[in-house]
C-alpha cells in the first residue's frame, strides 16, 4: 500500500497479520485520535506563585481526565486487576509453590520435597495424568509433571514473549514512524516501500519461516550468551527468536499509526512555533512529538498483545516455539490437545488462562480507547 | 487513475522482488541443506556431491538468484524438491482453488451473519441481546482457531460413535462441487473458519454503527419524527458500512491464503497447508512461489480496499 | 425361515468360494475359528488405506523413499515375502556364479506391462540402469552400489551399465555383475529402486510420467485408475498381472491428515485402518480391531566413543544400566512398544534370543545399584575426582517428535536421580542431526544422539556392519576407530562382521553376527531404548491383510487372498 497517497485520516488498517490465529485488525477509529496537544509547562515561577498554584483547584488536564474515565470503566478495571493478578502469579507463584507441600516418595530417588516435585520440569513417571490432588494442585501431565507449576511457568514465558515483542515493536515502530512522518521526502518514501514489503510478506508464514529455519541455531547462539545463557538454555532460547519474528511482523503497523499521528502533530501550532524559535529537529521530536504519541502507542501495543499471545500459541503448536522441558501456554495446549477426550482438564486449564488473558487485554484496550477518545464524551 | 495504477503496479513489482529475495536469502543461509533433506537417512557422500552439482547448488548465491529470477519471469517456478515429479505451478494450481473455496464461503458467512448481528447489537445497545452477542463474540475471539477446530472434530466423532451417523471428520470432497457428500465434508471446516472472523466483524459493525448513531444527523432524523427503522436503514447503515467495506477489501487479499490450522486439522490440501509443510520440508521452490503468491494477494487486497474507499467517499481522490 | 432354493445354492457357492480363497492364501488365516466367512460381493471389495498428511513424494520407483504403494503398481526381479525371505518375482529363477560375483536371472514367460506391451530383459536392464544414471537424480540409487562400475556411471564418467555389468543375454535372460561377493545383494535388489518401469511412457512424458500411470507403465498386481494429488491414488486390479489376480476390486490410498485426524476419520468410517495416537491407546486396546505388533525398527541412543567422558567403558556401562527401560515404556510410551537391549530386532533373521545386557543382566529394567558402582569405578579409572568433575554431556535429538523428547527427558531424569549426572538435552532439526552424525566420524563433535533405524532389507548386515563395520560411513559411534583402552577388541569384532558379510553359509553367518552383537552390546556403543511396534486399528472385515508384520511388507502375490468379508 502506498502510504504517501493518503494522509493519516484515511489510512485504512492493514491486512490481517495473524489471520490464521484469529487476532484482529485494529479498528479504524484508532487513527482518528487527536494528537496530544498539551504544551509542556516550562515556565519559571516564584515561590509565591507556587503556593497559589498549589492551593487553587485546577481543572484536570485532558490526560488526567481520560484516566479518570478509564477508572470508571468497570470492565477495564476488573480486567486490569485480573491481568495484574496473573502477572504476580507468574512472577511470585513458583517460588512460593515450591515451599508448600509435604514430602513424598519418588520413583527412583527416595523421598522428595516440594522444591523438587513442584518444579515445572520434574517428572514422576508413575504419576502420569492424575487429576488434582493434595500433592499436585491441578494434577499432572503425561510425564507426571505438575500442571500448576507448568501453567505458571508457561504464563511467565507467554508474558515475557509479549513484553519482548512489544518493546521491539514500539522501538522500531516509533523510530521509523516518527522519522517518516517528520521528515517526509525520500526518507518517507524509502520507509514506506520497506514497510509495504514487510506488510505484504505473509505474517504467520514469515514467523514460521524464521523459526523453522533458524530455530535450532538460535538455541545454540542464545544458549551461549554470558548472563542469560542458563535461563535461555532450558528450551527457552527459541522464545527470543519467536519474539523477534513476531515483532518483525507487527512493527510496520505501529510505524503507520505513528507516522499518521506525527503528521497530525507536525501541523499543530506549537510545533511551528518551536520551529520558528529555532529548536533543533531532534529536540522537537524528543520533547514535543514523542510525548504526544503516548496514547496511540500504548493503545496499539495493548491491542497487539492479544495477537502475540495467540501467535505464540500457534507457533508452539507447530513445534517451533519453546522447546521442552520449557513450558508456554501454547505448548501446554498443543501437548494436551489430543488428550481432550480422556483427560480434558489438562487442556482446560491453559485454555482458560489463555482466554482470560486475551479477554482482559481486549477489555483494557477497549477501555483505553474509549477513555482517550474525546468523542465518546457524550 | 492511470498514473495511480501504474504507480501501484511498480510497487507490486518491488514487493515481489523483495519477497523473493528475502526467501531466497533465508534459504541460502539456512543451516540445513535441501539435498540433505532429500536424501534423509540414505545419505552417501559421493551421491550428495553429484546431486548438489545437478541442482546447481555449488554455484555462488548471486548466480543462483539470477537463475531463479530468470525462470521466475517466465512463470517457470521450477520443480518441487520434495515431490520430485511435480512442477511447482501444478502444486499451486491444486491448492489455491481449495483454499479459495474455504476462505470465500467462510468469509461470506462471517459477513452475512456477523455484520447484521453487530448492527443489531448496536441498535439494541446495552440490552441483554447486546451483552449476549458480544459475550459470544468475545469468547470466539479469544479462542485460537485450532482449539475450535479440534473441539468441533471431537464433537463429530462423539456424535458418530454414539448415534451411528457417518459424518466425515476430515477431507474436502471435490473442489467447488456441491453434492451431498461434498457438503458433508465442507460444512464444518467452513463453519469453523467463519467463527474465527465472526467476532471481529461483529464488533467492528457494532462499534461503527454506534459511532454513526451518535452523530448529529441521526439525532436530527429522529427529532424529525422518522420511524426508527427508516433512520437505521436509510440513514445510518450506509455510513456505518464505510469502514467495513475497506476492511472487506483487505480481506479479499487474504482469501487466497487460507487458514493453516483449519486446513491441517481437517486434512484439507489447500495452499496454506502446502506452504507451511513446504517450510518444514525445506522445499524452497514451493516456499518461494507460495510466499510470492500470498504477497501478491495482500497487495491486490490493499489496492481493492483503496479503490473501494475512494469510490465510497468522494472526498478522497486516488491520485 | 423359508428360504428359496436359489438362495441356498448361492450362499453355498459363496461359502465354497470363501473357503477356496482362504485355502489358497498365505499361511495364517485371520478367521475366528468355527465361523465361516463369506466374501462381500465384488462391488463391495473396496479397501481404503490412509497415507498420512501429504501426497506421495513420488510414484517413481527409482526415486522413492518408501515401499508401500510402489509395490502394488510395480514389481522387480526379486522381492521379499511377508517374513522377509527374498523370492523370485519377475524372475522365474536365478543362478549365482561360483565366485559369487555374477547373478543370472531368467524371467517368467510372457510377461507384459499393464497396457499389454511385452516386458523383456531389456526393460529390466533399462529400469535398473535408469536409477543409477545421474540424469535421474535419484537420492536412493545407493542401494545398487554393489553393482560393478556403479560409481563411474553415477558420476557421469561412464554412460551406462548396460553392456558392462548388466548384460542382456536374450529377451528373457540378463546377468548382473557385482564388485565383491555379498550375501545381501539380493535383498538390496529387492528394494523398489530396481523395479521395472516402462520406457515408452517415460520417453513420452518425461518427468511427469507418473501422472499418466493410468495409461500403463506398471507391472504389479494393480494398475492406476486415477491419481489426484489433493486426494490420493485409486488402483484397480491389473488384468495383465502375471501372478494371482487381486480380489480387492478397488484399492485407494488416500491423503488422510495427521495421526489424530486419521484416527478420528477411521472411527467415522472413512478408512479401513489407521494408526492409533498414543493418547488413545489405553482405550483402543479394548477394541476388537486393535493390533499391536513389533516392527523392524529400533530407537537408540548413539554414543561417540571419541568424546570424553564416553571413552571410558565403565562410565558407558553405568549410563546404560541406570536406565529403567521398562518403566519408561510403560508410562511414557503407554506400553505400546518393546523395551530392548538388542541391536538386531525381534522378527529379523539373525535375532539373538539369548542376548544379555552389558553386564550379563537379563531384562530391561536396568540395575541401578550396579550402575552407581560402575560409575565410581569408571570415574576412578578415568581420573575424575567425582561426578561433578565430568565434562558436560549433551544428548542431541530432533524436534517435532514428542514421544522421543519425552523418552529422553525421562531418561535424563533417571540419570540425574540414579547417577547424579546432568545430561543436557538439545533439539535440532532432524536433517541437521543426520548431518552432524555424519560429521561425527573421526572427531568428537556429537557426544550422544537419539537415532532410529528401520531395516532397509532384512539382513543383520543392515543392522550391525552398517553401523559398526570398519570404514562404514554410518559408523558414527567411531567403533574400532577411537582411543579407548579396548579398541583392539573392537577391531576384532569388526573383522568378524566383515567376514560374516561375505560368508555364504547362512547358519555360520548368523552365529557370527550373534557373537558380534553381544560383544558390541557389552561395549555399549549404542544404548537401545525400545523396538517400535505397530499400534493400529484394522477394519475386522478385512481378511488376510498382514501389512503389520515386522517388515511392513505386503508381497504382491498376497493380494490374491486379501478380501473384504461381509
Amino acid at each position: 500500500m502506498d502510504t504517501l497517497d493518503q494522509d493519516s485520516t484515511q489510512l485504512a488498517p492493514s491486512e490481517e497479520l495473524m489471520s490464521n490465529t484469529g487476532a484482529a485488525i485494529p479498528p479504524t477509529d484508532l487513527l482518528d485520535l487527536p494528537g496530544r496537544t498539551t504544551p509542556i509547562r516550562g515556565m519559571a515561577v516564584t515561590t509565591k506563585e507556587i503556593d497559589n498554584w498549589l492551593q487553587r483547584k485546577e481543572p484536570a488536564s485532558p490526560f488526567q481526565e481520560s484516566l479518570q474515565r478509564l477508572r470508571r470503566d468497570m470492565r477495564a478495571m476488573i480486567s486490569l486487576g485480573i491481568l495484574a493478578f496473573l502477572v504476580i502469579l507468574a512472577l511470585v507463584g513458583p517460588p512460593i509453590y515450591r515451599q508448600i507441600g509435604g514430602s513424598y516418595q519418588s520413583d527412583l530417588a527416595g523421598p522428595i520435597g516440594p522444591s523438587i516435585y513442584h518444579d515445572y520440569a520434574h517428572q514422576e513417571l508413575s504419576k502420569q495424568d492424575q487429576g488434582p490432588s493434595a500433592q499436585y494442585w491441578l494434577g499432572t501431565d503425561n510425564l507426571g509433571r505438575d500442571l500448576l507449576a507448568r501453567l505458571m511457568q508457561g504464563l511467565l514465558i507467554s508474558l515475557i514473549v509479549a513484553l519482548l515483542v512489544e518493546v521491539v515493536d514500539v522501538v522500531l515502530g516509533v523510530t521509523v514512524g516518527v522519522l517518516a512522518g517528520f521528515y517526509g521526502g525520500w526518507i518517507d518514501q524509502l520507509l514506506a516501500r520497506f514497510t509495504d514489503l514487510i506488510f505484504a510478506f505473509p505474517g504467520l508464514l514469515f514467523v514460521i519461516l524464521l523459526t523453522g529455519i533458524f530455530g535450532t541455531s538460535a538455541d545454540d547462539f542464545f544458549g551461549k550468551m554470558p548472563l542469560l545463557g542458563p535461563f535461555l538454555g532450558n528450551g527457552n532460547a527459541r522464545l527470543v527468536l519467536v519474539s523477534l519474528a513476531l515483532a518483525l511482523v507487527v512493527w510496520p503497523l505501529m510505524a503507520r499509526y505513528v507516522r499518521g499521528q506525527t503528521l497530525q502533530i507536525k501541523q499543530q501550532q506549537f510545533v511551528e512555533a518551536a520551529r520558528t524559535a529555532g529548536t533543533s529537529d531532534a529536540r522537537i521530536i524528543m520533547r514535543h512529538i514523542i510525548p504526544n504519541l503516548f496514547s496511540i502507542v500504548f493503545i496499539a501495543s495493548t491491542l497487539n498483545v492479544a495477537g502475540t499471545i495467540i501467535g505464540e500459541a500457534g507457533i508452539s503448536l507447530l513445534g517451533l516455539g519453546v522447546q521442552p522441558p520449557g513450558s508456554s501456554l501454547g505448548l501446554m495446549i498443543s501437548d494436551t490437545l489430543d488428550l481432550v477426550e480422556t483427560h480434558p482438564w489438562e487442556v482446560l486449564f491453559p485454555t482458560i488462562i489463555l482466554t482470560m488473558i486475551v479477554l482482559a487485554i481486549s477489555f483494557i484496550g477497549d477501555g483505553l480507547r474509549d477513555a482517550f477518545d474525546p468523542r465518546s464524551k457524550d | 487513475m492511470i498514473p495511480f495504477l501504474v504507480k501501484r503496479f511498480i510497487g507490486l513489482l518491488f514487493v515481489v522482488l523483495g519477497v523473493t529475495f528475502i526467501t531466497f536469502i533465508l534459504g541460502y543461509f539456512s543451516p540445513s541443506d535441501p539435498i540433505r533433506e532429500m536424501m534423509g537417512e540414505h545419505f552417501n557422500a559421493q551421491l550428495y556431491a553429484q546431486l548438489k552439482h545437478s541442482y546447481g547448488f555449488d554455484l555462488p548465491w548471486y548466480q543462483q538468484y539470477y537463475h531463479f529470477l530468470a525462470h521466475f519471469v517466465q512463470l517457470n517456478f521450477g520443480t518441487s524438491f520434495h515431490y520430485q515429479n511435480r512442477a511447482v505451478w501444478d502444486i499451486l494450481k491444486d491448492g489455491v482453488p481449495i483454499s479459495l473455496e474455504l476462505a470465500t464461503w467462510g468469509t461470506l458467512i462471517t459477513l452475512l451473519i456477523g455484520i447484521p448481528i453487530g448492527i443489531f447489537s448496536a441498535v439494541k445497545a446495552n440490552t441483554w441481546i447486546d451483552t449476549t452477542n458480544m459475550g459470544i463474540a468475545l469468547i470466539l475471539y479469544a479462542l485460537p482457531s485450532f482449539i475450535i477446530a479440534v473441539f468441533a472434530q471431537t464433537i463429530i466423532v462423539w456424535l458418530n460413535t454414539n448415534t451411528g451417523a457417518q459424518w466425515p471428520v476430515s477431507d474436502w470432497g471435490n473442489s467447488w462441487q456441491y453434492t451431498w457428500s461434498d457438503l458433508q465434508h465442507k460444512i464444518v471446516p467452513i463453519a469453523v473458519y467463519a467463527t474465527t472472523g465472526y467476532a471481529y466483524f461483529s464488533r467492528l459493525a457494532r462499534t461503527s454503527m454506534l459511532e454513526v448513531l451518535r452523530q448529529d444527523y441521526v439525532r436530527t432524523a429522529r427529532a424529525k419524527g422518522l420511524r426508527e427503522h427508516i433512520v437505521i436503514f436509510n440513514h445510518a447503515l450506509r455510513n456505518a458500512m464505510i469502514p467495513l467495506i475497506t476492511v472487506i477489501g483487505l480481506l479479499i487479499g487474504t482469501l487466497v491464503a487460507g487458514s493453516f490450522f483449519i486446513e491441517r486439522i481437517f486434512n484439507i490440501q489447500g495452499i496454506a497447508a502446502i506452504s507451511v509443510s513446504s517450510i518444514f520440508q525445506r522445499d524452497y521452490p514451493v516456499i518461494q512461489a507460495t510466499t510470492v503468491l500470498l504477497a501478491i494477494g495482500v497487495v491486490a487486497g490493499n489496492l481493492i480496499s483503496d479503490l473501494l474507499y475512494s469510490v465510497i467517499d468522494p472526498r478522497i481522490k486516488a491520485e | 425361515m423359508h428360504r428359496s432354493k436359489k438362495w441356498c445354492a448361492f450362499s453355498g457357492a459363496l461359502c465354497l468360494f470363501a473357503m477356496l480363497i482362504s485355502a489358497c492364501g498365505s499361511a495364517t488365516i485371520a478367521n475366528t475359528p468355527g465361523r465361516k466367512l463369506i466374501a462381500a460381493p465384488p462391488d463391495k471389495q473396496i479397501l481404503r488405506l490412509p497415507i498420512g498428511d501429504s501426497d506421495f513424494d513420488t510414484l517413481d520407483p527409482a526415486l522413492t523413499n518408501g515401499r508401500d504403494t510402489i509395490a502394488e503398481i510395480f514389481t522387480g526381479l526379486v522381492e521379499p515375502r511377508d517374513d522377509g525371505t527374498i523370492v523370485d518375482q519377475l524372475a522365474a529363477f536365478h543362478r549365482v556364479s561360483s565366485d559369487g560375483l555374477t547373478y543370472t536371472f531368467t524371467l517368467k514367460p510372457d510377461l507384459t506391462f499393464s497396457d499389454g506391451t511385452p516386458l523383456t530383459a531389456q526393460d529390466v536392464a533399462y529400469s535398473i540402469n535408469r536409477t543409477v544414471l545421474p540424469a535421474t537424480k535419484s537420492t536412493v540409487a545407493g542401494y545398487l552400489n554393489l553393482i560393478k562400475d556403479f560409481n563411474q556411471v553415477n558420476s557421469g564418467q561412464r554412460p551406462t551399465l548396460i553392456g558392462d555389468s548388466i548384460i542382456v543375454k536374450d529377451a528373457n535372460t540378463l546377468s548382473i555383475t557385482i564388485t565383491r561377493p555379498a550375501a545381501y545383494f539380493l535383498e538390496a535388489l529387492g528394494y523398489p529402486t530396481s523395479y521395472v518401469v516402462e520406457k515408452k511412457l517415460i520417453d513420452q512424458y518425461g518427468d511427469k510420467w507418473t501422472d499418466h500411470l493410468d495409461q500403463g507403465g506398471g507391472d504389479g498386481p494393480f494398475k492406476v485408475a486415477s491419481y489426484v494429488h489433493t486426494r490420493g491414488l485409486e488402483l484397480v486390479p491389473n488384468a495383465n498381472y502375471y501372478g494371482p489376480k487381486p480380489l480387492i476390486q478397488h484399492l485407494s490410498f488416500l491423503i488422510s491428515g495427521d495421526r489424530d485426524t486419521t484416527y478420528k476419520a477411521y472411527l467415522s468410517g472413512q478408512f479401513d485402518d489407521a494408526g492409533v495416537p498414543p493418547a488413545e491407546t489405553d482405550i483402543a486396546r479394548t477394541r476388537t480391531d486393535f493390533i499391536n505388533t513389533p516392527t523392524l525398527t529400533i530407537r537408540y541412543i548413539g554414543l561417540n566413543l571419541l568424546a570424553r567422558p564416553l571413552d571410558n567403558l565403565k562410565i558407558r556401562q553405568a549410563l546404560a544400566l541406570a536406565i529403567n527401560k521398562d518403566l519408561i515404556v510403560k508410562t511414557v510410551l503407554r506400553g505400546n512398544v518393546i523395551a530392548t537391549n538388542h541391536l538386531v530386532p525381534q522378527g529379523q533373521a539373525g535375532y539373538n534370543a539369548h542376548l544379555t545386557g552389558p553386564i550379563s543382566e537379563m531384562g530391561t529394567a536396568g540395575d541401578q545399584t550396579k550402575a552407581r558402582q560402575l560409575l565410581q569405578e569408571g570415574l576412578q579409572e578415568a581420573g575424575y575426582a567425582n561426578v561433578d568433575a565430568l565434562p558436560t554431556i549433551t544428548l542431541t535429538s530432533f524436534t517435532g517428535y514428542k514421544a522421543g523428547t519425552d523418552t529422553l527427558s525421562a531418561i535424563i531424569q533417571e540419570w540425574q536421580s540414579v547417577l547424579g549426572i546432568n545430561v543436557k538435552l538439545t533439539l535440532i532439526d532432524s536433517n541437521e542431526l543426520l548431518q552432524q552424525e555424519s560429521a561425527t566420524i573421526g572427531n568428537g563433535k556429537l557426544q550422544m544422539w537419539y537415532g532410529v533405524w528401520q531395516a532397509d532389507y532384512p539382513d543383520p548386515q543392515d543392522w550391525l556392519s552398517i553401523f559398526f563395520g570398519k570404514g562404514s560411513d554410518h559408523n558414527f559411534a567411531n567403533y574400532g576407530q577411537n582411543n579407548t583402552a579396548d579398541v583392539a577388541q573392537q577391531q576384532a569384532v569388526q573383522n568378524q562382521l566383515a567376514q560374516a558379510d561375505v560368508n555364504l553359509n547362512t547358519v555360520a553367518r548368523m552365529q557370527a553376527y550373534n557373537k558380534a552383537e553381544q560383544q558390541i552390546v557389552n561395549d555399549v556403543a549404542w544404548i537401545p531404548t525400545y523396538q517400535s511396534a505397530y499400534i493400529m486399528v484394522l477394519n475386522p472385515k478385512v481378511q488376510n491383510y498382514h501389512a503389520f508384520n515386522a517388515l511392513g511388507v505386503t508381497a504382491p502375490d498376497d493380494w490374491g487372498s486379501i478380501y473384504i468379508a461381509q
